[in-house]
């Protein structure tokens, strides 16, 4: 058995009892699992540093100005220096210090944000919602018109009915409680059966790729017994 | 002259006289409305005091000015003298005379001064039976040694009642009414200065013309007695006897009625007593200068020799005209007792020996009628011999009895055995405060009297009625006989001090300043070098029992709240468990059986059943070039890798298939090693060999989130320049090969593929490089979870797509695979995949068949309960 042997089955014993903490909080939480997280979590963060210092701090900043300082420095100082700037955040009483960095951090942040939403998903999804009867986009559809129409159909509806249901807007009426318009509240009620189906659709996902995950365990830890038995028989 | 003198000797000569004054109809049983024709003294004063005009009168005297109106504001002089003695029978006299104690710090200077300014100096004797004296006797207590009592079937009446007022009294006293507090005397002092102002200028005009030193050694210290501090003789008088006596008793707490009291300091002193500069200063002019000026001193305690007079002259007293002013209520003669209606026909011992109108008595016939000097050293001398009855030309028949033998027993009067009326500092005063003095004395028995009084009492030994004893005294003098009712007044004999009223309280002496030598003056530095931290009295709180039951209470709530909750109890082998782990059972039977039967139970997916947007995907893929660039983004947890990697396997070997020149970024920290196992296991083939050739690098983290990736799609070689996985130096840079072009950005790459298990993820790469995507007409291909694909099929379905092809799940790889030709992990696991996911689906319709029926039933038992109900 070479190093890269052990290694493996090294790695492959630490996944296994990994593994079965894990499934260990079937029985309830208990220390097992706790270790288990705890585990992942510190693992997590120490390789979340060790890739920002080596993939950020390394390449993107200290390699360049190494390398070329003249010429990057102008890309790299302006980060370094807010950087810094940023350090004053770790001691509290220098932390409002810092607030122009987090400022522009979050301004640019949200401009970015705001922006790409506008631009890429408002106007884009606005245009595809009025489009989905659009003739132009018949001939792409491979059911039919009238699966065309249908599908077109129920999208239109589904949208219309899921946002009308969004509308809280009540009318007072004197003497009585306030409450919705009665066209209001049936339409909601249809969209609110469009939510219902969109949840159950993203339940179903993540059940699906929860059970994704269970079956690629299971799957190890069947080869991995076997391993164990098939290595176990030929040292036999 | 002594001031009991002067009264035995008036009513000795009364007795003899036969004819009852004028003045002494007054003394009759019935209260003060009731009391006769006013004497004709009054009117002679008012004439005396007339012509001092109001100019000259105090400020201080608003208050008793303002009750002019009142009638009884105009009582005579001699009738207010003599008001004590009908205020015993009356209780409403009670009432208003216990108003009228003498504020020797404000009221008694204000209201007294009245009439004893309008006396002579303080220096200048009065003569005998004069109603100065007569009515300091009165006022002072006095007056019960020596005014003579009635007889007892006379008197019975309202001395029976004597007990039962002087009980009243105790409980006025007790109620503040002796307190000078702003609350109570303000609104009482109308009353006061109705009912008994005259009876209280009497005794104070008394005091002035009396003798040349004061009873009442006033100090100026400035911590003024509280009402409780007041001379012990006048209280128990005040407690004790009838009203006028506790009307009298004066108080010096000054400090506490602001209002009404007069400060014993020097100006306000000087104010109250000596704004009679004008007056006096008349009335001086007939004495001489030599004997004034001799006698001026010491006349008063009031009197500060660092006062000035002009000051009295603008406090000139409006209380002098008004005490000038003639009473408006005639006598009720009918309801005068015999002895008294007897007394009242024969002439006043005031009118007898006058030589002006016929009314002004003989003492104020020397002010009226301007005297030689001479005339006015013999009054300053004295004459008590002249103080009796005869004197007054009374008929003996018409004095009753009581009267006569008090005339008979008449003390003589002489300097020497008079009590001073005042008494400076340094003089003994009669009143100078004993603080020893127990101030509960038994009330009620008038066993106290004034110490002046008792020094009197004991100096001339004054037999008790019936039993005259013969003392020795001096020459010229009578001794006076004492009736029982004012024996029994009589202070004991230890207490007879000589001084009444002094403050011994602080002896000190001020030594420098403006107030050098003057006593009692606030010790300022001293008292401020002894200032210190006031000290911490402790509060302690008396809880009852069912207060600190609910605290008790309260705290065991409190310490509930804190408490951290009792551990979960140990699991049991409960319906749920079981179930839990039936469900377990499930999925594990049906992975193990797909593992185990290692065929595929499921078909694969045909031609026909593959998803348009895999077909797209796969449509991409099939129409870029071989070596192109492509930049591969790995944004998805560890937990999610078996997923995606499923899913993206099947593109990950068709790109290497290409021959594709792999750019790999992440926007998750996690995504550079997910990248590297990754394609480590794209570039394994099935027989465990690696691909030799692949041309890739790991540019890293993307960090900033959606500013950072458009920041990337801008400029990605220049955010993301070097190699991470480059293990040679002179390598690092990744964007070194020809076919790329650093300022073209993302334009360097034919295709753009993000597998992510997170749908804001990809819906930010959509929303960041889309549009530079859809500029430069790059596709934009997405392996994603199923758990996202609902979010992300719109941005697939938009026209134009922004999305060009996706791939889902595990069924995305494996219908990926299938187009591929080539089985995978997705095929691996798509038995088990398939099998666990139908176990799930039984599980969820038994389990709502399970609930949906246990639902039914416990509606139905529910239903049925009520119905029986």
């Amino acid at each position: 058995m070479n190093l890269v042997e052990i290694a493996d089955l090294m790695g492959a014993v630490i996944g296994f009892l990994l593994t079965v903490m894990v499934f260990s909080y079937l029985f309830g939480d208990n220390v097992l699992f706790r270790l288990a997280v705890h585990i992942f979590i510190g693992v997590a963060a120490g390789y979340a540093t060790m890739i920002v210092v080596y993939s950020i701090l390394r390449y993107q900043l200290i390699v360049p100005l190494l390398v070329s300082p003249l010429e990057n420095i102008l890309v790299a100082g302006p980060p370094l220096l807010l950087g810094l700037w940023l350090l004053l955040r770790i001691s509290k009483s220098t932390a409002r210090y810092a607030t122009p960095v987090l400022a522009l951090m979050v301004g640019i942040g949200a401009a970015a944000a705001v922006g790409g939403a506008v631009k890429g998903t408002l106007f884009p999804q606005v245009n595809a919602a009025m489009g989905v009867l659009d003739l132009d986009t018949l001939s792409g559809q491979t059911g039919g018109v009238l699966f065309w129409f249908f599908n077109g159909l129920v999208i239109l509806v589904g949208i219309v009915t899921t946002m009308v249901y969004f509308n809280f807007g009540l009318r007072a009426r004197s003497g009585q409680t306030a409450r919705q318009r009665p066209w209001i509240e049936t339409t909601g009620l249809i969209g609110q059966g469009f939510i219902a189906v969109t949840f159950g659709t993203l339940f179903a996902g993540v059940y699906a790729a929860a059970l994704a995950a269970f079956v690629e365990r299971s799957y190890f830890l069947w080869n991995f017994f076997w391993s164990l038995v098939g290595r176990f028989i030929s040292i036999q | 002259m002594g001031m009991n003198d002067d009264l035995l000797g008036l009513l000795g000569d009364q007795d003899s006289g036969g004819d009852v004054p004028e003045w002494l109809r007054t003394l009759r049983p019935e209260g003060e409305s009731e009391i006769g024709q006013p004497p004709a003294v009054v009117e002679s004063e008012d004439d005396r005091l007339s012509h001092l005009g109001k100019d000259a009168l105090p400020d201080f005297s608003v208050d008793e000015k303002s009750s002019d109106t009142a009638p009884d504001r105009q009582m005579p002089e001699e009738q207010a003298a003599l008001n004590w003695l009908s205020s015993l029978e009356q209780e409403s006299a009670l009432a208003e005379m216990n108003l009228a104690i003498p504020d020797f710090a404000a009221e008694g200077e204000v209201k007294n001064g009245s009439d004893w300014p309008s006396q002579p100096d303080q220096a200048e004797p009065v003569e005998p039976g004069s109603q100065g004296d007569e009515t300091f006797q009165t006022e002072a207590g006095a007056l019960f040694e020596e005014k003579p009592f009635p007889p007892p079937d006379e008197l019975a009446e309202w001395l029976a009642n004597l007990d039962d007022k002087s009980a009243g009294i105790e409980q006025e006293k007790q109620a503040g009414a002796f307190a000078p507090q702003a609350d109570a005397a303000e609104p009482d002092l109308p009353v006061q200065a109705q009912d008994h102002t005259p009876a209280e200028d009497d005794w104070l005009t008394s005091l002035q013309s009396s003798v040349a030193a004061s009873p009442f050694t006033i100090d100026e210290e400035p911590e003024a007695p509280t009402p409780i501090e007041q001379p012990d003789w006048l209280s128990r008088l005040g407690g004790e006897g009838p009203k006028p006596e506790a009307a009298a008793t004066p108080d010096l707490s000054s400090a506490e009625n602001p209002a009404l009291a007069v400060d014993f300091g020097a100006e306000a002193t000087s104010n109250a007593f000596f704004s009679q500069a004008d007056w006096s200063s008349e009335v001086s002019q007939h004495i001489p200068d030599a004997e004034v000026g001799s006698q001026a001193t010491p006349v008063s305690p009031f009197s500060f020799e660092e006062q000035p007079l002009e000051q009295a002259e603008s406090a000139s007293a409006d209380w002098f005209s008004e005490a000038a002013q003639p009473t408006h209520q005639p006598p009720a003669e009918d309801v005068l007792p015999d002895w008294l209606r007897q007394a009242g026909e024969s002439e006043s011992p005031f009118t007898a020996g006058q030589t002006h109108e016929g009314a002004s008595p003989n003492w104020l016939g020397q002010f009226e009628a301007p005297a030689s000097q001479s005339e006015a050293a013999q009054s300053l001398n004295g004459a008590p011999k002249e103080a009796n009855f005869a004197a007054l030309n009374l008929d003996e028949g018409d004095v009753p009895d009581w009267l006569a033998k008090l005339d008979m027993n008449a003390v003589p009067s002489g300097e020497e055995n008079s009590v001073p009326a005042f008494v400076l500092d340094e003089e003994t005063s009669p009143f100078e405060v004993d603080e020893n003095l127990d101030e509960t004395a038994p009330v009620g028995e008038f066993g106290q009297t004034p110490d002046w009084l008792n020094q009197i009492s004991s100096e001339q030994a004054l037999p008790p009625m019936g039993e005259p004893r013969v003392q020795e005294t001096p020459a010229g003098l009578a001794l006076a006989e004492l009736p029982r009712w004012l024996e029994a007044m009589r202070p004991s004999e230890r207490d007879v001090s000589g001084v009444m009223f002094q403050d011994k309280s602080d002896s000190r002496i001020e030594a420098a300043g403006l107030l050098a030598g003057v006593p009692g003056i606030l010790p300022v530095e001293q008292e401020a070098a002894r200032m210190h931290k006031p000290p911490v009295y402790s509060i302690k709180l008396h809880v009852a029992q069912e207060q600190q039951d609910r605290v008790d209470v309260l705290k065991e709530l409190l310490a509930d709240e804190e408490r951290p909750p009792a551990g979960a109890a140990p699991a049991a082998l409960t319906t749920v468990y079981i179930l839990r782990l039936l469900i377990l059972g499930a999925f594990i039977l049906g992975v193990i059986f797909a593992f185990w039967a290692g065929v595929q139970q499921t078909p694969t997916p045909g031609p026909g059943s593959i998803p348009q947007e895999v077909l797209d995907l796969r449509g991409v893929l099939d129409n870029i070039s071989s070596g192109v660039p492509v930049l591969v983004a790995f944004d998805y947890e560890p937990a999610s890798a078996p997923e995606m990697e499923a899913a993206a396997m099947g593109v990950m070997d068709q790109l290497i298939l290409k021959g594709s020149v792999i750019r790999a970024v992440s926007t998750t920290v996690s995504g550079p090693a997910l990248a590297r196992r990754m394609l480590g296991q794209a570039m394994t083939r099935p027989d465990g060999s690696s691909t030799a050739s692949l041309n890739m690098a790991i540019l890293g983290f993307i960090p900033g989130g959606a500013a950072g990736l458009q920041a990337f799609g801008r400029d990605p070689a220049g955010l993301l320049r070097y190699n991470l996985e480059s293990t040679d130096s002179s390598n690092l840079n990744a964007w070194a090969e020809p076919i790329f072009t650093p300022a073209k950005g993302l334009a360097n790459f034919q295709l753009v593929l993000v597998i992510t298990d997170n749908a804001d993820t990809a819906r930010t790469w959509v929303e960041q490089t889309g549009p530079q995507l859809q500029q430069d007409n790059i596709p934009l291909l997405m392996v994603v979870s199923a758990q996202a694909e609902p979010l992300i099929r719109p941005y697939y379905q938009t026209n134009p797509r922004q999305v060009a092809g996706m791939a889902t799940g595990v069924m995305g790889g494996v219908f990926m695979e299938s187009l591929n030709g080539r089985d995978g992990i997705a095929r691996r696991y798509m038995d088990a995949y398939s099998l666990t996911l139908m176990v799930a689906v039984v599980l969820l319709v038994i389990g709502s068949l399970v609930n949906l029926v246990s639902g039914q039933m416990a509606l139905n038992k529910r239903l049925k309960g009520e119905g029986k109900a």
